[in-house]
């Protein structure tokens, strides 16, 4: 033991670059350039790190970290590609930013990537398609956040063309419609399992946005009422196994007779004292997904529905029915 | 690195570099995937030799891949937070190396970072000794290299 530790310190400095690179990885970008200052060794490690997290909270000065991330992609060593690239910023971005990290990104076969930004736009943002038709991305999240400002929208294409991609996760974006009028934006995903749609819009004259995907075992949706217009989604999904609701009942799902393997439905109906769900969406939940396994519905789900039965004012006894297994 | 012993169980025997000899079962060994080639081609009375590994280091990489539980992600959380809360830097280090050597499932990842957590906010001067580097530089070259990149010494309070 004695002779193992005595010569701790000199096998730590033989450590193999994939080591420190493996340690760099779980690090924010500014603290990884900052070991380029360690030793001659050290000081174009970094630039072979195929993970990058940005993240503007290390960073005093917003422009500061703007001019950070340019700085860093310009300088890391071109020929190694990125594994994992995470983008987060608080304060207001422009798309300039946005722009060079997709391309650069697409552009050094990115497998995973997260944007998570609060978006200011003077005219529509539409999702350059070097990210939409990237050969080589396994897990994509876009989650942008702008003041309900609906003038302009962050567009995404009527298809991805994204064969590997296993997991999507988009909040605050609005679909494309094709030119037969439809929105089925995933279907050429074949590899997707896992889905979360958080507040996604339709452009106005569409009703229905077709999911259909074979290997999705897993969906989310989370919408508010009154943001965009209430759409019905059709859901052609034989794998499908749990699916989450969240928010405000908003969007009516088809008919559910295509989904054997559905096993667990979970609603999180929001609670706002002033501003009342929509009941009939909530009921017609209910009646879809009147097959499921397992039913969980949130303490807040079961108070909403509670109101609705006060509206029976001369109502004596409910019972409960036999296959319903009540989670809160 | 493998040599003979008497035969026992189909456990495998691992013998650290101060010495000692730990009997572990296929699954354990399997999941250290530099010694799985060994595995294979030996037979119970095979103790194969862990140059890279103290005995305190094979304990702990014993107890977490017995004690990491099998499903949900929030209780192998729980259990990973627990297993790294106690380690000393020194014992952090040396752990670094064996897993690394060892290649062990699961514990790569969490040790670097560990690591990565616990020098992330630390000045330079600490990270070097941690990595045991020598600063090589001339104050003058350290001096240019913070130069030049001075982006990613924004707000950084110099020691």
């Amino acid at each position: 033991m004695e002779r193992d530790m005595g010569n701790l310190q000199d096998r730590l400095s033989d450590l193999p670059d994939l080591v420190l690179l493996n340690i760099m990885k779980f690090m924010n970008a500014k603290h990884v350039v900052q070991t380029t200052v360690l030793s001659k060794r050290w000081k174009n490690l970094w630039k072979s790190s195929p993970n990058l997290t940005f993240d503007s909270s290390d960073f005093l000065w917003v422009p500061v970290f703007n001019n950070f991330v340019s700085w860093v992609l310009s300088c890391r060593d071109n020929s190694v590609s990125i594994h994992n690239l995470e983008f987060r910023r608080k304060g207001c971005i422009g798309p300039k930013i946005l722009d060079e990290i997709m391309t650069y990104a697409a552009s050094h076969d990115v497998q995973q990537l997260t944007i998570v930004v609060n978006l200011v736009l003077k005219q529509d943002f539409v999702l350059p398609s070097c990210i939409c038709n990237c050969p080589s991305l396994k897990f994509l999240k876009l989650y942008f956040w702008f003041p309900y400002a609906f003038a302009s929208h962050i567009k995404l294409p009527t298809s991805f063309n994204l064969p590997t991609l296993e997991s999507l996760h988009i909040k605050h974006v609005t679909f494309s419609t094709k030119e037969n009028g439809s929105v089925e934006p995933f279907s050429s995903c074949s590899m997707l399992n896992t889905l979360v749609m958080d507040h996604c819009y339709l452009l106005d004259a569409t009703k229905v946005i077709h999911i259909s995907n074979s290997r999705l075992t897993n969906l989310t949706i989370r919408s508010f009422r009154g943001d965009g217009i209430a759409y019905e989604i059709s859901l052609s999904t034989p794998n499908l196994s749990v699916i989450t609701i969240k928010g405000l009942p908003d969007h009516k799902f088809s008919s559910m007779r295509n989904l054997p393997d559905l096993e667990k439905v979970k609603i999180e109906v929001s609670w706002y004292e002033n501003f009342p769900p929509n009941h009939l969406v909530l009921i017609s939940w209910l009646q879809v997904f009147a097959k499921v396994k397992i039913l969980t519905l949130s303490w807040s789900t079961i108070k909403t529905l509670n109101v609705l039965l006060s509206e029976f004012k001369n109502l004596c006894a409910i019972s409960r029915g036999e296959q319903m297994q009540l989670q809160h | 690195m493998a040599e003979k012993a008497s035969p026992s169980s189909n456990s495998i025997s691992l013998k650290t570099v101060d010495g000692k000899i730990f009997k572990v079962s296929p699954a354990i060994a399997n999941q250290m995937l530099t010694i799985q080639p060994l595995i294979k081609d030996s037979d119970s009375s095979t103790i194969i030799s862990l140059p890279d590994v103290a005995a305190f280091h094979l304990t702990k990489i014993i107890e977490y891949l017995e004690g990491k539980p099998a499903a949900a992600p929030s209780a192998v959380d729980a259990f990973e937070a627990q297993f790294v809360k106690d380690l000393s830097p020194e014992e952090l280090k040396g752990l670094l190396i064996a897993v690394g050597y060892l290649k062990v499932n699961g514990l790569v990842d969490l040790m670097a970072n560990t690591v990565a957590k616990l020098i992330e906010n630390k000045s330079v001067e600490y990270v070097r000794k941690f990595f045991g580097v020598v600063n090589d530089f001339t104050p003058a070259e350290e001096a240019k290299c913070r130069q030049e990149h001075a982006w990613a010494f924004d707000g950084v309070d110099e020691d």
